[in-house]
């Protein structure tokens, strides 16, 4: 009558699998390791090695009534500009003007503008807008379009790195949720993961399963591979160990708790779909084992999106 | 039935294994090539110069603590509290996670059935979800003639789970709020959220709609 019992029971070969798998995990993390020591070098700064590097001060395009880098800019932070331990960045308008609006938003009024020349600090950024400071005091917030074109005190454009695949590409942080079906109920799935090398990482999974007649809580632990990990597309599979339970309805007769070990193995795919979010699909193979000698095996797959940090 | 026959996850999760365990051992392209043994005349002497990456103090997380009344259909309103955890995406997005409690009692039912339909005549009720936002209006709240507070409205759409009364409901959270910004690092909110879910209440199995009232403080880092 309950959801768990209508389901396949089988029985040693879901844990032999099991083991199979956890077996090719372990030659494939001892596989890995020479990979992870090729670190990769920092994209900026060039050494004496690399192809001739002529001083970007030189090479820019001269902006014909803003001097590139006036003699009284500053160039080391100034005492007020290291507060707390952090520097305050500085920047130098190249554009014709900065606009400062009242609030960090493309709909707040415009109270100010910052002539092209002009030094501004930066001392706060929400999502894609920056607080800037002028030299009179007037604070305002400006969009990182506008920004992108100052240049730093060191006389070079400064950086205001937008999100790239880059950024998808070095991840550590993945938190999450999905939705979908496990054994043809409605499933809900919240992930958090840590990738502790290029391509293994280690997923947390909490399971919710909606049934008729029982509610299915799942929590598992995951080791997972992605052997694609420097494409913006990139499969991955994994495996794990938890729990699984399964609590009937109250108002059931002859109700039974089920609360035991489970294993599960899961392939998938992620997506950088833009900014910091991923979309991500996968399927899963569950095996609870219910006893010595019953194993019940179930099968779900789910969508969701993700947001890496 | 032949097992061999059936397509089979597992052996293609093993599979996906075996191929990163090849692609990882396969041989890496050589460095660059160090220039003291290239056949170039002139080494370029180019300084190395410091580049520091600009680091930029942000706060596009939100933390809020809420309190309000939570309206459980069949059983009445009563007071919530709880916490929401926010991370400003874009400008316009921002996901968003929440987790609520309050105390449900059948109070109604026990004057017809003495035995009531809960275990307990009062029972907690537990609800989180993550849900998805998205800033619909933006604009300034005047306060007298010289103050101008920021202030956004949004709607939100997720998904969670409710735990009441030893069942564990998958969850539909939908609803609207709005948040008046004071300086940068701290807004006051006010949220309506629907929770749907279906609870078995004495033997039959229905939708419920839940409504949610609260208002919150929120700080931004």
């Amino acid at each position: 009558m309950r959801a768990a019992a209508s389901n396949s029971v089988r029985g040693a070969p879901g844990f032999a699998r099991a083991l199979a798998l956890a077996l090719a995990a372990a030659v494939w993390a001892v596989a890995i390791l020479p990979r992870d020591a090729r670190a990769e070098e920092p994209p900026a700064a060039p050494g004496p090695g690399t192809a001739p590097a002529v001083p970007a001060a030189t090479d820019r395009p001269a902006a014909p009534d803003a001097p590139l880098a006036t003699p009284s800019a500053p160039t080391t932070p100034t005492p007020d500009s290291v507060a707390g331990g952090t520097r305050v960045e500085r920047v130098q308008v190249t554009d014709p003007y900065l606009e400062l609006h009242t609030f960090p938003g493309r709909g707040y009024p415009i109270f100010h503008v910052a002539a092209r020349g002009e030094w501004v600090a930066i001392e706060l950024r929400h999502t894609d807008w920056y607080k800037v400071r002028t030299a009179t005091g007037k604070e305002g917030w400006v969009h990182r379009s506008q920004l992108v074109s100052t240049l730093g005190e060191d006389g070079e454009p400064q950086r205001f790195a937008d999100l790239t695949l880059h950024d998808y590409l070095q991840r550590r942080f993945e938190v999450g949720a999905a939705y979908g079906r496990f054994h043809s109920e409605p499933m809900d799935k919240f992930y958090a993961s840590y990738r502790f090398t290029d391509t293994l990482s280690i997923e947390s999974d909490f399971e919710q399963v909606q049934g008729t007649f029982s509610g299915t809580t799942l929590w598992n632990v995951n080791l997972q591979a992605e052997p694609w990990s420097d494409r913006r597309f990139s499969p991955f599979a994994g495996i794990g160990i938890g729990k699984f339970r399964n609590v009937p309805n109250r108002s059931l007769v002859q109700d039974l708790l089920t609360n035991v070990r489970m294993s599960d193995a899961v392939v998938g795919a992620r997506w950088h779909v833009t900014d910091r979010l991923v979309l991500r699909a996968d399927f899963t193979i569950y095996t609870a084992f219910a006893s010595d000698s019953r194993t019940l095996e179930y099968h779900a797959a789910t969508v969701g999106l993700g947001l890496f940090f | 039935m032949r097992h061999s026959n059936r397509f089979r996850p597992a052996w293609l999760a093993a599979a996906v294994l075996c191929m990163g365990a090849a692609r990882a051992a396969a041989p890496a392209p050589e460095a660059s090539v160090d220039p003291s043994n290239s056949d170039q005349v002139i080494v370029p002497q180019v300084e190395r110069r410091e580049v520091h990456k600009p680091r930029y103090p942000s706060n596009d997380f939100q933390g809020t603590f809420y309190l309000g009344g939570y309206s459980a259909e069949q059983f009445g309103a009563s007071g919530t509290l709880g916490a929401r955890l926010a991370y400003h995406i874009t400008e316009d997005w921002f996901a968003e996670a929440s987790y609520g409690q309050t105390k449900i009692n059948d109070k109604s039912f026990r004057q017809v059935l003495p035995g009531g339909v809960l275990l307990a005549p009062y029972e907690r009720l537990q609800t989180y979800d993550l849900s998805l936002g998205y800033n619909v209006f933006a604009g300034e709240a005047f306060f007298g003639t010289r103050t101008a507070r920021a202030y956004q409205t949004y709607v939100t759409a997720g998904l969670g789970n409710t735990i009441f009364d030893t069942e564990r409901a998958q969850t539909w959270v939908y609803g609207v709020g709005s948040r008046l910004f004071f300086g940068d690092s701290w807004a006051v909110r006010v949220d309506v959220r629907n929770h749907l879910y279906k609870f078995d209440l004495l033997g039959q199995r229905q939708l419920s709609q839940n409504y949610e009232l609260t208002a919150g403080a929120s700080y931004f880092f």
